[in-house]
């Protein structure tokens, strides 16, 4: 992971400027956030399901290290393996070394977060192997050197036609082909990946405890391919994502699907325990699954912030987000985007080089009603907008906070600021002052009342 | 409801003080109207929002700290702001976790009320006398409305004004950019979302816009006018002590 | 040391206080009335989602029309039908329907499997992976044909819970065809797994689809 976040400022202030994106990008929200509306309200237990899931994350976070120990004996009392890495590089040179024992060539990837945080493709295309990303937009993100920019809708940011246009090119539809025709021509494209591939590496959604079970949720079919074909799978995972039993997919399958897509469960789930068995005419040979730190313990560790390891990823609060909206995905400038990105990218990270980030947001808490585990993402960007002022490029603002602190616990101060102010008043205008100009770009200036209140008190 | 908060303060708020005084003076006029005589406490500033929004809450707590000296005294704190309302009752006990001063936030935190929901949770009064023969869109600031969840309050109020028509906005839920800090600090961003609510307001066709915040309305109301919209923007407290 | 005990110690630095206890499993209170309407109906509402998610359903009064009903499916188009489900692989031969074995799977047009379980709430098939349920049976023919038993539908995912305990191998849930709405929200079927569905529902006991050993 490769934050420039620094940055979200110019890019969204481009991203702005670019109508047929924010149409696209609220068709998507609009549409996935109208449907969740309305299956969560389906359940009559559907708060009481987000409670649960709450207490269960706490539980598990708390016991971290028993649930993971339990997983990995589990994992290996069915005959597969369990990697552990502690950073991207181990986490991606291990995948490799995986594939490189298994003398494979070919590797067909199903969507996954953790592995485009570690940077796996990259690690694994230095190694010689080719590397096909499977799911339909992941697919399209890498045919067009693009970044994906939506949680679960990668190409969010993209036209039909911009599509079509890709996929003449790569795969000789014609240039103005409609979506069914397109999906059918990347059907039978990558079915032969499918065929033809040693390994297949997927991420996960949840790790039970209790079976040692990947459960993969998903709506193309791909993550089945790449689990059930190569003779090979391998499965990427952050330690966050372990679970304690397998009842516990009736409590968070339903707040996942329900809050990411609207659906009442996605067209796939995936439940894989081990390799297949002697007598299976399919499945895997080998088993493994990659267990990631890559500062997540360091996150644990922050009683801040932990809580932001609850997330399952549905991507609800950027439906919500009026600034990720506006913004679009890319300005965050990171694999997670949008308010929870604007928190886990920073938190993972330890914040170096990630000053903005946090303050990308109004504060507005849209983000905390929605999520279905009710993480409380403005109080998570108010702790970390107070480490990025630690900086040292926040002396100035350092300075104006000490001195705006000081005059407003002394009245009298108060008093003769105000004064102070109303005689500023008719030149402020043409002060060099930034945040002054940056709101009058498109904004009148509020005028100062003749009088505050408090003298008319006072009188 | 019987039991009437007995000393009843009023929290200005450092916004309506420096750049709305009138709205302080009509909050106390519907609090006159429903019987009440609140004090003004000497001294008061600003709750520190901006201060712990910004990410300094070292110096929102010193201000924190002020604040609840000089309210401590009072049975019901109520203040003009959804916003302000909010960072004393859902964010000093956390500021001040740990310290001293931490079981006064809690109380304090207790009884610090936004207008319209004091009015009507806590007082039980629906109508207020007001007379306000206009068309009326109201946008609840997102603390009123997810913090507080007291927009409700204000629209139960502003239906029981005479003569008011109050009309719904398409996305009353939708934030209008403004996030103190966050409308200078992005810029492009804050405008493109006030940009849409300006145009939400427009498509009503209300002749004012009122909501229960003065960031906001700051905010929209500098919208509006840059866009030559004749909109006025009023506190909901300026409504309810209408004539 | 090693990276898993560097992490495991990372993590017992970072836990030193405990977390709440573990709820109980099980379906919560509040969920009663609601499980109880979906549990008397279950067999209906697990036709209806299907009939949401456009899957097409037959519903058979008898077991023996299953032949002649899943042989018009295929529609004489080639045909692999699991090893689970023998005894109709071997009628649905006798009748014409060309059946293909499992080393032409790639090449089938239809699947033919049947379904551990079915959850009514999703309209959810449940198949677990086993010797004569290979996972792809149903997934890479473009048609999927489930035969299920209606006293294999459950109400919901805690009912599924309670069924799979003790259950060690891989298990598929599948709700419908494969779809993506990657490419400007518009539904798009059949992407990978298949685009058309159908499920055969038998009435009563021991349908062909048989329990999970």
């Amino acid at each position: 992971m490769t934050p420039t976040a620094a940055a979200f400022r110019d890019r969204s202030a481009r991203a702005v400027q670019d109508p047929a994106l924010r149409e696209a990008i609220r068709r998507v929200t609009g549409h996935l956030g109208g449907r969740r509306a309305q299956v969560t309200a389906e359940l009559p237990h559907f708060d009481t399901l987000r409670e649960r899931a709450k207490h269960i994350k706490q539980h598990t976070l708390a016991h971290l290290d028993r649930y993971l120990e339990q997983l990995e004996h589990q994992v290996r009392a069915r005959g597969g393996h369990v990697h552990w890495a502690r950073d991207a590089e181990e986490a991606a040179a291990c995948v490799v070394r995986i594939c490189q024992q298994g003398q494979a060539k070919r590797v067909a990837k199903s969507k996954s977060m953790v592995t485009e945080e570690v940077e796996l493709n990259r690690a694994l295309e230095e190694a010689g192997m080719e590397v096909v990303e499977t799911d339909l937009g992941e697919f399209v993100v890498q045919i067009s050197g693009d970044r994906p920019s939506h949680l679960i809708a990668p190409i969010i940011h993209k036209r039909r036609e911009e599509v079509a246009e890709l996929f003449s090119r790569h795969l000789g539809t014609p240039p103005d082909a409609p979506v069914p025709v397109l999906t059918a021509a990347a059907r039978a494209h990558l079915r032969q990946t499918f065929l033809r591939a040693d390994v297949g590496i997927t991420g996960a959604n949840f790790l039970v405890a209790e079976t040692g079970t990947v459960v993969l949720v998903e709506n193309e079919g791909n993550a089945r391919m790449v689990t059930s074909l190569p003779r090979i799978y391998v499965a990427v995972a952050g330690i966050e994502k372990v679970i304690p039993r397998l009842s516990d997919l009736a409590v968070f399958l339903p707040l996942l699907v329900r809050s990411a897509t609207g659906q009442r469960l996605s067209a796939y789930v995936s439940l894989l325990s081990g390799p297949r068995g002697p007598a299976e005419q399919d499945g895997p040979d080998g088993f493994h699954l990659v267990l990631v730190d890559n500062g997540r313990t360091g996150v644990l560790a922050d009683p801040q912030l932990r809580e932001a390891l609850e997330c399952v990823r549905c991507s609800a609060c950027l439906n919500v987000c009026p600034v990720y909206e506006r913004a679009g995905g890319h300005a965050y400038g990171s694999v997670y985007s949008g308010p929870i990105g604007a928190v886990v990218t920073p938190a993972l990270t330890g914040g170096g080089g990630l000053l903005d980030l946090p303050f990308a947001s109004t504060l507005c808490g849209a983000c905390r009603e929605v999520c279905p585990l009710r993480i409380d993402i403005p109080r998570m960007l108010v702790a970390l907008r107070m480490r990025a002022q630690q900086a040292p490029q926040a002396r100035w603002e350092r300075g104006v906070a000490g001195l705006a602190a000081w005059v407003l616990c002394h009245p009298t101060a108060y008093r003769w600021a105000s004064l102070v102010a109303r005689g500023l008043q008719p030149v402020v205008r043409f002060l060099p002052i930034r945040p002054l100009r940056a709101w009058a770009r498109g904004r009148e200036l509020p005028r100062l009342s003749r009088r505050p209140f408090h003298r008319t008190v006072a009188r | 409801m019987e039991l009437r908060p007995a000393r009843v303060a009023l929290f200005v708020t450092c916004l309506v003080d420096q750049f709305a005084p009138e709205v302080a003076a009509c909050t106390l006029r519907v609090l006159k109207r429903v019987g009440l005589r609140p004090a003004v406490p000497e001294g008061q500033t600003c709750c520190g929002q901006p201060l712990l929004n910004d990410g300094f809450p070292r110096q929102a707590a010193a201000v924190a700290r002020r604040f609840l000296r000089t309210f401590e005294p009072f049975d019901a704190i109520v203040t003009p702001s959804g916003s302000c309302a909010s960072t004393v009752r859902e964010f000093y006990p956390q500021l001040l976790a740990g310290s001293p001063e931490h079981a006064q936030a809690e109380a304090v935190a207790g009884r610090m009320y936004e207008l319209s929901e004091f009015l009507v949770r806590v007082l039980g009064v629906e109508e207020v006398g007001a007379r306000f023969p206009h068309r009326v869109a109201f946008h609840p600031s997102c603390h009123q409305l997810r913090a507080l969840r007291a927009a409700d309050c204000t629209r139960t109020l502003l239906r029981r004004v005479e003569g008011l028509e109050l009309v719904d906005l398409h996305h009353p839920e939708a934030c209008c950019g403004f996030g103190g800090v966050f409308s200078v600090k992005f810029p492009e961003v804050s405008e493109a979302m006030l940009h849409d609510k300006v145009e939400d307001v427009r498509r009503t066709a209300a002749e004012v816009l009122a909501s229960a915040d003065l960031g906001c309305l700051l905010h929209l109301r500098a919208g509006l006018r840059r866009r030559g919209e004749p909109v006025r923007c009023l506190h909901v407290a300026e409504v309810l002590a209408a004539p | 040391m090693s990276s898993r005990q560097a992490i495991l110690d990372a993590i017992r630095r970072a836990t030193g206080a405990r977390g709440p206890e573990l709820v109980p499993p099980g379906p919560p209170p509040e969920a009663a009335e609601y499980r109880h309407a979906l549990a008397r109906d279950r067999v209906d509402v697990f036709v209806r989602r299907l009939e949401e998610l456009g899957v097409y359903v037959h519903r058979l009064e008898a077991a023996d029309g299953l032949v002649a009903v899943v042989a018009r499916l295929c529609e004489g188009r080639r045909t692999y039908v699991e090893p689970a489900l023998q005894k109709l692989r071997e009628a649905l031969a006798e009748v014409g329907v060309p059946v293909v074995g499992w080393e032409d799977l790639a090449e089938a047009e239809v699947g033919v499997t049947g379904a551990d379980y079915a959850v009514a709430e999703s309209g959810t098939l449940v198949l677990l992976a086993r010797p004569d349920r290979p996972r792809s049976g149903s997934l890479l023919p473009p048609v999927h044909v489930a035969v299920v038993g209606e006293d294999r539908v459950l109400a919901d995912l805690f009912d599924l819970v309670e069924h799979l305990r003790g259950t060690s191998g891989t298990v598929v849930l599948a709700s419908g065809p494969s779809r993506s709405a990657d490419i400007e929200m518009s539904l798009a079927v059949g992407v990978h797994g298949p685009g058309v569905v159908h499920v055969v529902l038998l009435p009563g006991q021991e349908g062909a689809a048989g329990p999970a050993k």
